[in-house]
């Protein structure tokens, strides 16, 4: 194995563990978006959200100002670890790509 | 893997670690280096232009660290994700363009756990001869952030001696490119080889056999500076 098909190997290696290292960080972090439902002129905070193709609402109960505003930066954090997720993906194909041209070139 | 794309996100992680009083605490270490010696450097092709995606950062010690700063949720904000290593309980960040390490001189009978640094909230691998690059420090400034880098003479010594230990092919030879790149740079300017000479003083004599060793087969210039080192 040449010298740059070891760098492109080990890079896409540690992408895989990347992967699955945003995939888990996913998992612990809120997937939606919050909506207020005003029901008798109080507010009542809600997680908007798909489950099977179809919106779904859940109450998030009395939550104090600071507990919702770190609910909305756990959806915030899960959005950009989806964009990063996604760009993990893209880096791996075009990695794989790239070790097969390696190889061709040989 | 982009070259402006990676470098941004190192650069807006040392703004922040500047900014967050952190950056004064660690030293740059690894190929990231060489980018900024080359930087440093008024002449054109003296470093290779060679890097790897893993930014490692050395916490030299942990006695000047008063302020408690919370480095994992630092890096989140950035877009980092935490990867675990059970075995040794080492974690590393990991971000599409770049994996961030933290790394602890070993001493004395060394470890096989990593080293808790409460105070930035973040576990350190533990690695022989780091110490030879924490003992020469060197400060370059690079678009208004002020970092921590080895001398390049501990850079290319360490790199030599750490050549020897690598089990895999690719990574011995990538060690050994840049130590040879750097030695040339510092044989060609009287300050960086007086420098060289001041620490190959210092150097244990059993890290001089090794690098002895190392030299005689990839670098015999050095040679000469070490054996004059071991006849006194």
């Amino acid at each position: 194995m040449g010298s740059i098909e070891a760098v492109l190997r080990e890079e896409l290696q540690r992408l895989r563990v990347a992967e699955k290292s945003y995939q888990r960080a996913m998992k612990g972090l809120p997937k939606g978006s919050i909506q207020h439902k005003r029901i008798k002129g109080r507010q009542y905070p809600y997680l908007a959200f798909r489950k099977a193709g179809k919106v779904a609402y859940r109450y998030l109960g009395r939550l104090s100002q600071d507990d919702l505003k770190a609910f909305r930066n756990g959806i915030e954090q899960r959005v950009r670890y989806e964009r990063l997720c996604a760009e993990v993906r893209k880096s791996q194909r075009r990695l794989q790509r790239m070790i097969r041209g390696t190889r061709r070139a040989i | 893997m982009e070259r402006d794309a990676q470098f941004d996100v190192l650069l807006g992680l040392l703004q922040t670690f500047e900014r967050e009083g952190v950056l004064q605490h660690l030293m740059l270490i690894g190929s990231w280096c060489l980018f900024f010696y080359r930087s440093a450097s008024p002449k054109v092709g003296e470093f290779p232009a060679v890097r790897t995606l893993d930014a490692d950062f050395l916490i030299p010690h942990q006695r000047g660290l008063a302020r408690d700063v919370d480095v994992p949720s630092l890096l989140q904000e950035l877009g980092f994700v935490p990867t675990f290593y059970r075995s040794s309980q080492w974690v590393v960040y990991d971000h599409p363009e770049l994996r961030v390490e933290f790394l602890a001189p070993e001493l004395g009978r060394g470890s096989s756990e990593a080293q808790t640094v409460p105070k930035l909230h973040i576990k350190a691998q533990r690695l022989r001869y780091l110490q030879l690059l924490a003992d020469y420090p060197k400060r370059v400034t690079y678009q208004g952030v002020t970092l921590r880098i080895p001398e390049p003479s501990a850079f290319a010594l360490h790199k030599l001696i750490v050549s020897g230990r690598r089990t895999g092919g690719a990574k011995r030879r990538k060690d050994l490119e840049a130590a040879i790149a750097v030695l040339d740079y510092v044989y060609a300017h009287p300050r960086e080889l007086t420098m060289m000479r001041t620490i190959l003083h210092r150097l244990p004599k059993g890290w001089l056999k090794t690098l002895d060793g190392l030299a005689t087969t990839h670098y015999p210039v050095l040679t000469g500076d070490i054996r004059e080192r071991l006849r006194r």
